[in-house]
């Protein structure tokens, strides 16, 4: 069984606009991405709007189809995956959504949408109330709870339900897309301290994919830094906040909002500047290059390729070669 | 404003008992039933107070269970059956007012027309006919329309296109015109297949309380129904297609896709019980609409033929004698007909605040406070 | 309060409800605070804090069916002080937007999207009567959008808002509301819809604003890294009171208030490393049925029985450093 649970190589998606007629043009929101994702391990996933890492969460589980590359899982092409096999791929590969408040059917109890996972790959149980109470106590809820409605809860309550619903199939494999950004300071903590929990007792994977690079640092083992549509940075957690390589990472660093105002006592050394640019005509070369002061001539050229610059380091930078 | 204090009236009491009753049945059948759905059980209990709260609604809903009642029940009760043409027996059964009396003594609440037929009895009996059409129209022409429009919303694309143009086309068709012509050609068409199936034709004249002798003039019947059910299920398709579309981008939805669920499973569990209200609303109001123009095309001459009881046709059959003074002819039916759809339209416009959860959250609130 | 503080605007015994179909809410159950010129004041707390309704009622743009039931706002202007509350609709309007500029949340949602944003700088100054021409409006709006650091001011003033970037849209709102030479800038969660980037941006430039015009800044937020970044006092709300009040060093470096402890350690900063986050458990509270006495006791792994019978009012701990809590008013010895 090798490490590496997932396996992404030269991964597109290109989403047609509708131009005039005969011009043809595309939102270039993911542009050629690989990585690896290692076995029960969390794979942070960055960047800001636009970015692309929204789409990448989806593209892995196959709920958009790509415009091109490959996507392995458990050695599996999961893009060749037909019929029974692509609904056993769905069994094991879940997503928990960002918005609580629209992600679980309001016409539901909740005994009904954890026990739909269940009833949709037809998996006999002896005693449906036993097994959806357990995964209620499992996320920190209860009996009380069984045969109520989603509205009848809380923000951080619902996102709950939705990760027992997920765990009723005992997925390997879990993206998280910004499961917390919709949910108060103290009730993310909550949340982030009940996921990791679940993930050492189920041994699960996470794609934790978020725009908040704190919460990202504490959820993630590794964490991968998207820019228009490109990895540009993969590293691992500390090593990405001590060790920060690539230009765009040091410009995200620096714009962080830090909780300690001693930190600003100091002045920050770098300077942010410049707006993400538009995926759907971007820049040519490196995708950074016009916010870069570092910027060199081959960088307006040619697209830099992700490398590995230190052990386990991975820049595309023509600057760290 | 937000100071009131909720009385609990009789009618809520009626409520209260109706939904322990039905609690009761549920739970003798599956034990625990009630248990489980005390959160819906409860939401029921607040619709009912939304009713109770609205005079029209509970004046709709008490018209609409009259005609419901009327049309199961109606051909039983009747003192005549539709077709007893008294006027055989003795001409001095003809135009009878209403409230006099026969050459036998018999009282005729309503009178009698000019074949000398108990107009209470023809009502009742039209009731029958009304009901009829309406269900038939429905139970046809509903899923057809909600299955396209789901279909449509749900898989977008070219799917959507196609059928959003014929949902044009038949939308683009004249009602009227097309019930006129379908009423030249259809009912022969409509006698060979019920002559080929006799069991057919057995049940749609129990159904419409029918002699067999007016086996012919069911055809008639029928041919109208199809033609409002083809002029009539376009517009579930638009207003279905919309909902699925808002529907459609809740997240729920999406994370039904990622448990691996089918479409067609998503569009029947997930879609379908979303959109549910505001179709019930129309279908309420729609209900009222397609009796009226049944009675329409009946009194234009298109749809039931006599002697077969059809207000429509009553309408128009005492419409000839009105220049005489027999106003019981024509304004009795006509009175029904208004009152049955006044009380689907009432119906409906309440339903649409019943189903709306505000109204329910602001009942309940009313409640906890009265309770302190 | 500081000796130098020489203040701007105070806000005394502000009560807020909200009359709903579900019942009614105390949103904002009795605050008091003091802005002192010059300084960069902040609101900060969770959804349902109050913090926005508070921000709003110090102009009376408490939207329905939210009333202000109780409490005075007091402006100071060089000319005198005035109670907000109980000014006239008309005098009110023209402290509102002239002297008093808001900032809101959404950038997208601020401008209208039919007039091109030169129009919308100008009509601003045309309102109040900064400028007296059409004309000049247009020429200062320029300057207005040159001063926000909008790229390309002279072709930007005739874009419309859809053109531009979230970012772009931001620093035209801010140069919209800093057109009239305002005195007091109320910015609600001015970022929380831009990418980090942007929002560094936006903040060095409310920072530079600032130091140029001598403005005061009260700016709402639920980002802790942003009070560390931007505020020179802070108060910290919870479910419509102020809990507890101070200077930005000693809110971070000393927390008092048990939620404000709770806050804090519940923020992952990305410069530590933190083995576990420590959560506030339970949830906010439902405003129509507030629980009695101190409204964060069932949250709290200190209450006490005065907790949950009384409410604790705000003591001044150490000089200009305010908390209301019960564990703290043994030590003051009322």
């Amino acid at each position: 069984m090798s490490l590496d649970l997932i396996k992404v190589t030269n991964l597109k998606k290109y989403f047609p606009l509708k131009g005039i007629l005969f011009t043809k043009n595309y939102v270039r929101a993911v542009d050629g991405i690989s990585f690896t994702i290692r076995r029960g391990e969390t794979l942070g996933l960055v960047g800001e709007s636009g970015c692309g890492k929204t789409t990448t969460g989806r593209l892995i589980l196959r709920l958009i189809e790509p415009t091109s590359g490959e996507i392995y899982f458990d050695g599996k092409n999961i893009l060749k995956l037909k019929g029974k096999e692509l609904k056993e791929f769905r069994r094991q590969a879940q997503m928990v959504f960002q918005d609580p408040y629209t992600s679980l059917d309001p016409r539901m109890t909740v005994f009904d949408i954890i026990m739909e996972p269940l009833k949709i790959h037809k998996i006999k149980v002896d005693d449906p109330e036993k097994i959806v109470v357990d995964l209620l106590y499992k996320v920190g809820l209860n009996e009380t709870h069984l045969y109520r409605y989603p509205h009848e809860f809380s923000g951080g309550q619902r996102q709950r339900i939705a990760i027992a619903r997920v765990l009723a199939l005992k997925p390997k494999f879990i993206v998280l897309d910004e499961p917390t950004s919709a949910l108060d300071v103290s009730v993310q903590a909550q949340i982030l301290n009940l996921l990791k929990d679940l993930q050492r007792e189920f041994n699960l994977t996470y794609l934790f994919i978020s725009h908040d690079l704190g919460v990202v640092k504490y959820m993630s083992d590794r964490i991968a830094v998207m820019y228009l549509g490109k990895i540009v940075e993969l590293a691992p957690a500390e090593e990405l906040f001590e060790k920060p390589l690539h230009p765009y990472t040091q410009m995200l660093l620096a714009a962080l909002p830090v909780p300690d105002p001693d930190y600003y006592k100091k002045k920050p050394k770098i300077k942010v500047y410049g707006e993400p640019g538009s995926p759907i005509n971007p820049p040519p070369g490196c995708r950074f290059h016009p916010r870069c002061p570092f910027a060199t001539e081959k960088c307006k050229r040619e697209v830099p390729p992700l490398v590995e610059y230190e052990k386990d380091h991975f820049v595309a930078c023509w600057l760290k070669r | 404003m937000a100071e009131e204090v909720y009385e609990r009236k009789i009618l809520d009491r009626i409520s209260d008992a109706f939904i322990k009753l039905i609690a009761k049945i549920f739970d003798s059948i599956r034990p625990g039933w009630s248990e489980r759905n005390r959160s819906k059980l409860d939401e029921w209990r607040l619709m009912f107070y939304a009713l109770n709260r609205s005079p029209t609604g509970i004046i709709g809903l008490i018209l609409v269970i009259v005609f419901v009642l009327t049309g199961i029940f109606g051909p039983f009760i009747a003192p005549y059956r539709y077709n007893d043409l008294l006027i055989y027996k003795n001409p001095g059964y003809r135009f009878i007012p209403p409230g006099g009396t026969g050459p036998g003594g018999e009282i005729f609440l309503l009178g009698t027309d000019d074949y000398g037929r108990d107009m209470l009895s023809l009502v009742l009996y039209g009731a029958r006919t009304s009901l009829v059409v309406a269900i038939l129209v429905m139970i046809i022409g509903a899923p057809i329309g909600i299955i396209l429009g789901l279909i449509s919303g749900y898989y977008g694309g070219k799917i959507d296109e196609v059928i959003m143009r014929v949902t044009d086309i038949f939308l683009a068709f004249p009602g009227l015109i097309l019930a006129i012509g379908f009423a030249a050609t259809l009912p022969d068409r409509i006698k060979g297949v019920l002559e080929a199936n006799p069991w057919l034709q057995n049940v749609l004249l129990a159904l419409f309380a029918l002699d067999p002798s007016d086996a012919p003039r069911l055809a008639n019947l029928l041919s109208v129904i199809v033609a409002i059910v083809i002029v009539w299920w376009p517009g579930y398709t638009r207003i279905v297609r919309g909902n699925t579309l808002s529907v459609k981008e809740n997240v729920y939805v999406e994370a039904a896709r990622a448990m691996g669920m089918s479409s067609w499973g998503i569009m029947v569990k997930h879609i379908l019980p979303n959109i549910l209200a505001p179709i019930i609303v129309i279908l309420t109001l729609d209900i009222g609409s397609v009796i009226l123009v049944e009675a329409g095309l009946s009194y234009l001459g298109v749809g039931a033929q006599p002697p077969i009881a059809d207000w429509g046709r009553i309408v128009y059959d005492g419409s000839r004698w009105l220049y005489r003074g027999y106003w019981w002819l024509s304004l009795l039916p006509g009175v029904f007909i208004l009152l049955t759809v006044l009380g689907f339209n009432l119906l409906g416009d309440s339903l649409r605040d019943i189903f709306d959860p505000r109204t329910r959250r602001s009942i309940e609130f009313k409640l906890k406070k009265s309770k302190r | 309060m500081s000796q130098l503080c020489k203040p701007i605007l105070e806000v005394r015994d502000l009560y807020v409800n909200f009359y709903t179909y579900a019942g009614i809410v105390k949103a904002i159950d009795g605050v008091s605070f003091t802005v002192c010129e010059g300084e960069t004041f902040c609101l900060v707390g969770e959804t349902g804090c109050g913090k926005t309704v508070t921000s709003r009622a110090i102009t009376r743009l408490v939207p329905s069916p939210g009333r202000i039931v109780k409490g005075e706002v007091i402006y100071y202007t060089p000319y005198g002080k005035i109670n907000l509350l109980k000014l006239s609709e008309d005098k009110l309007r023209e402290i509102r937007g002239k002297e008093i500029a808001y900032i809101f949340q959404d950038p997208a949602a601020a401008l209208d999207p039919l007039y091109t944003i030169g129009y919308q700088v100008g009509e601003t100054m045309v309102e109040h009567k900064t400028v007296k021409t059409w004309k000049e409006a247009f020429r200062k709006a320029v300057e207005v959008l040159r001063n926000v650091l909008l790229p390309d001011p002279e072709k930007r003033v005739k874009s419309y808002p859809h053109e531009l970037s979230g970012g772009m849209k931001q620093r035209s709102v801010i140069g919209i509301g800093l057109s009239n030479q305002p005195r007091i800038v109320v910015a609600d969660e001015p970022t929380s819809y831009l990418d980090v980037t942007i929002q560094a941006q936006i903040m060095d430039l409310l920072r530079k604003l600032k130091k140029e015009r001598k403005l005061t800044i009260i700016l709402i937020t639920h980002n802790m890294g942003l009070v560390a970044e931007m505020c020179d006092r802070v108060a910290v709300m919870y479910a419509g009171n102020i809990v507890e009040l101070g200077p930005v060093e000693r809110i971070f470096k000393n927390p008092l208030h048990p939620y404000t402890r709770g806050l804090l350690k519940a923020v992952p900063n990305p410069l530590t490393k933190i083995e576990k986050l420590e959560s506030i458990p339970g949830t906010v509270p439902n405003l129509i049925y507030p629980p009695p006495g101190c409204r964060f006791h069932p949250r709290c792994q200190y209450a006490m029985d005065i907790c949950k019978r009384e409410k604790p009012r705000l003591i001044e701990i150490e000089p200009g450093h305010y908390v209301a809590c019960h564990l703290y008013s043994r030590l003051y010895m009322v």
